[in-house]
């Protein structure tokens, strides 16, 4: 009787040890993990987000540096609900108004040599210009040619009949690229007109996609014929082959911007002044000058190939402003929700 | 062991509740509740709550049909190779909803394999409808492929001495004895398309269903309230599910008697048709989008390549693969031993009403749901950024159907083993560990079986859950559909495919080898 | 063995009174059975002297010692079950040495007490084999002799043979006796069936609707039952019974 006793508590010790070691494995990893390494969020696109990782193995070798992918909407997320107790040491390429209603999850940028920039770019000292992003439309040459259409030139030429299905752009809600859309639909047609343009609009388009390359993607993959996006996305895919032909609308090239940032009380982390100095600066231009040409530094050199030159400017007047997106998007949900 | 036993069921009840309605009940006290009527009035909600209903509605119908005729076919047709059939007919559920939508995608896209040579396009609300089917019509196959089992065969042959119609036959035997099984698939299914965003996320256009709108909700605007009233909504088919679970009563006797179909060389011919069909429609849409993970560029070179491959390799395949394994094997382990341990107070003894409806009550909470529940009531905990919370959720999401295979199994055995155990002064930890679990092995690998290969294509859960290291490998797919690099979410649904081939195939052939031995003796 | 001796034993489940001040006694080695319909407590009966229930009211003494609110496992009792009970996945042997092994710890022991158990219940040649692989009567033999190996000083039978065949009923009814005067261990027997009772008991126990109808020796209850259900469940049915083989046999019993 006492040795079954005996060893049915032994059994009973070693699960209770058992449960103990586990959840210290768990807990444990995570915390020495955080020490070590770095954590980068970026909302780039795949090819950018790859030449930063094979420069920055390049610079830091040593260093133990997580570069992960995060759409912007994701990333604001988790800022909003982890704040500065989210792993992300410093945010890559978030959308401005994101980074403005956020701020007060960031650390103070001052101490950082910024004197590589133009003389208007610095907006903040939260957060530092990473790109200013412009958009286009971009069609398949080769499916128009077919159909023997003619090339749109305004927003309204959009709403032509046979275009159904065959247009995509990103959507406003979860794609500061989408969101620049429509931020320039309203300031050229006034709220109501945008709305009822969106409406009408919806009827031709194959999807709202949730990040801003969706239509480029679409466009490559030959789903669609026409897609609202980045410039410097529909350039790289002419370099790369595809018989596609970049529009300027009538009413000007719509734009955005994002930021780059340090999480608040990261900044006295072992290393992330350095890797941040590089990222502002070395990588900042790098990426500029081969991927995406926005003029932010004083020295720069476009090295992108059929990159469209003297582009004229849209009208984006409160793309920067968190409140402006509030507002805009609730007129938004009527449209798709 | 008296008071053991009520420490180790007072501690089970506390996880489960600690679990399941904690995380809930925080997030509802978050709600603010003006946004309620926002959301309410607004049109595209009212749209999105109604285009999910029609899309689960529709769906629901098409896959149940599909389910019970091909349950059909392998119980009451003289159809050789049912076994393979079987293994064939339940592959579809090895790799998370989103490939399939995925897979939709690039067969019967604008650009797809097969439609563009016809010119059509399933983008919309027919590609959710047809990608939902495909990932459902297997569970509901499994849910209904029991019911045949159970129903008593010797009733047909009643039915024939009294010269019933087949139709007469159907009704009173066939149909009375599978309804519940009938009612529990619908219920599954339903629950399971219309809480889904894999498949309309990637096949959907701008057909928008309630999950994609929550979605973009809480990843677009981080309106957090607005995305729990949304799961409120989310809620409703799967409540009605779960209490319909408890409540309905089972008329079905087990029958020691196989049932031996009768020689119709018509009919079988035309279910096999049917069956083959199904069978080849659902592996030309897998294998089309697998196609893609070894074609370098569908549009451009269309050339074999496995460029793709080492693309993924590069970025870290391996590193996010060891995190799917570890947490599929942690959440396999503890989430086996928990469920078990659970039916076991619940279906030997009888005073646990209140815990056989906790177990079973994470059937009504869909994935996405209870993702966002744990991330609005542990977010400040210390296990927040650890693999426990992601091995934690997974283990909860999926614990109702492994709990329920326990239950029956245990049920089954004989209800006198722990009478002999204290009559004879056997302590019940050792019936428990010489008699009841060693009698029950095939269930407990099916039951590990099913924690792995739904925890390895989980998307919905962890999507709110992950961080840099602890992202397991299925999370790369949603990331891929969003830059459309298909041939990459191919390669990750073709590796976690190959994965749930081994752990399932491994359990299945072991239990098939400990059945034959069993009859051997 | 043991003497008991069961006082004013009352259960009552809801409304209904299963169990109505049942009061008798036990013999040291005797074989009692307790015979009646389905549904008149004695199953109930069975579970409480086992102390797997509880009763309401009333007392339950073995060799004078008030075991009512004792646990099982110290009651030291042994039990056949209906359907037999075992296990599935361990041999004959070891379905029998299994609790003598968790008791004394010693395998060879448990081992060679096990094996002559089996010799008495006329299954050792069987001993490597599995439940699933003998007939129902082997099964229950198996099921005596692991009740048996633990030394219990009463044994209960809930049933045993209602699972068999006529022919399998009757070689085992021999076999249980002879086992009995054997090892002269207390047995208490519920059964329905007539025969089966009045061929094994010293004394056979008629219950009724929770109440005790008689209790005497087999052929004082045959003879002078006490009451016309005792004599329309008992009498009457083994009278009817006799005078049918003296039809069908031709012969004059």
């Amino acid at each position: 009787m006492k040795r079954s006793r005996v060893g049915e508590g032994k059994i009973t010790n070693y699960f209770y040890l058992v449960v103990v070691l586990f959840l210290s494995v768990f807990v444990g990893t995570s915390c020495s993990n955080q020490k070590n390494s770095i954590v980068i969020y970026t909302s780039m696109e795949e090819d950018r987000n790859q030449a930063l990782k094979e420069e920055i193995r390049k610079k830091f070798p040593d260093l133990n540096i997580k570069i992960q992918y995060m759409s912007t909407g994701n990333s604001a997320a988790k800022i909003k609900s982890e704040g500065k107790r989210i792993e992300a040491d410093i945010i890559v390429d978030l959308e401005n108004a994101h980074m403005e209603s956020l701020k007060e999850n960031f650390a103070d940028l001052s101490a950082f040599d910024t004197s590589q920039f133009l003389e208007d770019v610095i907006v903040s000292n939260t957060y530092y210009p990473w790109t200013t992003y412009a958009l286009s439309l971009f069609i398949d040459k080769k499916y128009f040619d077919a159909k023997g259409w003619d090339i749109p030139k305004t927003y309204e030429d959009l709403l032509d009949e046979k275009y159904k299905n065959q247009i995509a752009m990103p959507d406003p809600k979860t794609s500061g690229t989408g969101y620049a859309f429509f931020l320039n639909a309203v300031n050229c047609m006034g709220e109501d007109g945008a709305v009822a343009y969106f409406k009408k609009l919806k009827e031709n388009l194959r999807e709202f996609t949730a990040s801003g390359s969706g239509p480029t993607n679409l466009l490559k993959q030959g789903e669609i014929s026409m897609a609202l996006g980045m410039i410097s996305q529909g350039v790289s895919a002419i370099n790369e082959g595809y018989d596609f032909e970049i529009i300027s609308l009538e009413t000007g090239v719509p734009y955005n911007g994002t930021s780059i940032g340090i999480i608040s009380g990261k900044e006295t982390k072992e290393h992330v002044k350095e890797v941040f100095t590089w990222l502002l600066n070395d990588f900042n231009k790098f990426d500029k000058e081969n991927y995406l040409p926005s003029p932010l530094f004083k020295e720069q050199t476009n090295k992108v190939k059929n990159y469209p030159s003297n582009l004229k400017y849209a009208d984006m007047t409160g793309i920067e402003d968190s409140k402006t997106k509030d507002r805009f998007m609730k007129i938004w949900s009527e449209i798709n929700g | 062991m008296i008071k053991k036993r009520t420490l180790v069921r007072f501690f089970l009840f506390l996880f489960l509740f600690c679990t399941i309605f904690y995380p809930l009940l925080v997030m509802v006290c978050k709600i603010k509740w003006s946004d309620f009527s926002i959301l309410i009035s607004s049109a595209s909600f009212r749209q999105a709550l109604g285009n999910s209903f029609l899309v689960t509605l529709l769906a629901t119908f098409f896959s149940i049909s599909i389910a019970y005729l091909l349950a059909y076919t392998i119980h009451h047709t003289n159809r050789k190779h049912k076994e393979i059939l079987k293994i064939l007919i339940t592959l579809p559920m090895l790799i998370p909803s989103i490939s399939h939508g995925l897979g939709l995608l690039t067969f019967m896209g604008s650009n797809g394999l097969f439609s563009k040579y016809f010119g059509f396009n399933i983008v919309g609300f027919w590609g959710i409808v047809i990608g939902s089917v495909l990932y459902t019509f297997p569970v509901a196959f499994l849910i209904l492929s029991d019911g045949f089992g159970y129903i008593d065969s010797t009733m047909y042959e009643v039915c024939k001495i009294l010269g019933f119609t087949k139709w007469q036959t159907f009704r009173k035997v066939t149909f009375c004895s599978l309804k519940k099984a009938l009612l529990s698939a619908i219920f599954a299914v339903f629950t399971l398309i219309f809480t889904d965003y894999g498949v309309p996320l990637a096949v959907g256009g701008k057909f928008i269903t309630l999950p994609v709108y929550l979605y973009k909700e809480v990843m677009g605007l981080l309106h957090f309230s607005s995305g729990t009233i949304i799961s409120l909504f989310l809620l409703i088919p799967a409540f009605f599910s779960f209490l319909f679970d408890i409540f309905c009563k089972d008329y079905t006797t087990t029958s020691e008697k196989s049932y031996s179909p009768s020689k119709n060389k018509w009919r079988d011919r035309i279910l096999a048709i049917f069956t083959y069909g199904i069978l080849l429609f659902t592996f030309l849409i897998l294998g089309s989008f697998i196609y893609y993970a070894f074609i370098d560029n569908i549009i451009l070179h269309p050339t074999l390549s496995f460029d793709h491959f080492s693309y993924v390799l590069d970025n870290n395949l391996i590193s996010y693969l060891c995190n799917s394994l570890w947490i599929s094997f942690l959440v396999a382990i503890f989430g086996t031993i928990l469920s078990y341990l659970i039916a076991y107070f619940t279906a030997r003894d009888k005073k646990h009403k209140s815990m056989h409806i906790l177990a079973i009550s994470s059937l009504a909470i869909p994935g996405m749901v209870l993702g966002l529940s744990y991330t609005i009531s542990f977010n400040h905990t210390i296990f927040y950024h650890t693999f426990l919370i992601l091995v934690l959720v997974n283990i909860v999401h999926f614990m109702a159907s492994p709990y329920l295979m326990a239950y029956n199994a245990l049920k089954k055995l004989d209800p006198n083993y722990e009478t002999v155990g204290k009559v004879c002064n056997i302590r019940t930890f050792y019936i428990l560990k010489d008699v009841i679990i060693p009698n029950t092995k095939g269930t407990i690998r099916e039951m590990f079986a099913y924690f792995f290969v739904n925890s390895m294509i989980t998307i919905s859960a962890v999507a709110f859950l992950y961080n840099t290291r602890t992202m397991p490998l299925s999370l790369l797919i949603p990331t891929y559909e969003g830059n459309l690099m298909l041939a990459e979410a191919a390669v990750v649904s073709f590796v976690i495919l190959l994965v749930n081939l081994l752990i399932k195939g491994s359990i299945s052939i072991l239990n098939r080898k400990e059945r034959r031995i069993k009859y051997e003796k | 063995m043991a003497n008991m001796r069961i006082e004013n034993l009352t259960k009552r489940y809801k409304e209904k009174v299963v169990l109505d001040q049942i009061s008798f006694t036990v013999k040291d080695g005797e074989f009692l059975s307790i015979l009646g319909s389905s549904g008149c407590g004695k199953t109930t009966l069975l579970r409480i002297l086992i102390g797997i229930e509880t009763c309401d009211s009333g007392q339950i003494l073995k060799d004078g010692v008030d075991i009512t609110k004792e646990d099982t496992k110290k009651r030291k009792m042994g039990m056949v079950f209906q359907n037999y009970a075992l296990f599935p996945n361990m041999t004959v042997l070891q379905n029998v040495m299994y609790a003598l092994y968790i008791k004394i710890k010693k395998k060879e022991e448990a081992k060679r007490q096990s094996m002559d158990m089996l010799k008495i219940v006329g299954m050792a040649e069987h001993s490597h084999k599995y439940p699933h692989e003998l007939s129902g009567g082997q099964q229950q033999r198996v099921a005596i002799a692991r009740a048996l190996v633990l030394k219990p000083e009463v044994i209960l039978f809930d049933e045993p043979m209602s699972a068999l065949d006529a022919d399998n009923r009757l070689v085992l009814r021999k076999e249980l006796k002879q086992i009995q005067k054997k090892l002269h261990t207390t047995m208490i027997y519920i059964t329905h069936d007539q025969e089966e009772a009045f061929s094994l008991s010293d004394r056979v126990m008629v219950m009724h609707n929770g109440k005790i109808e008689q209790i005497d020796t087999p052929h004082v209850v045959f003879n002078k039952p006490a009451s016309t259900y005792v004599e329309s469940f008992v009498t009457k049915h083994l009278k009817e019974k006799v005078s049918s083989i003296e039809k069908c046999a031709g012969i004059d019993l």
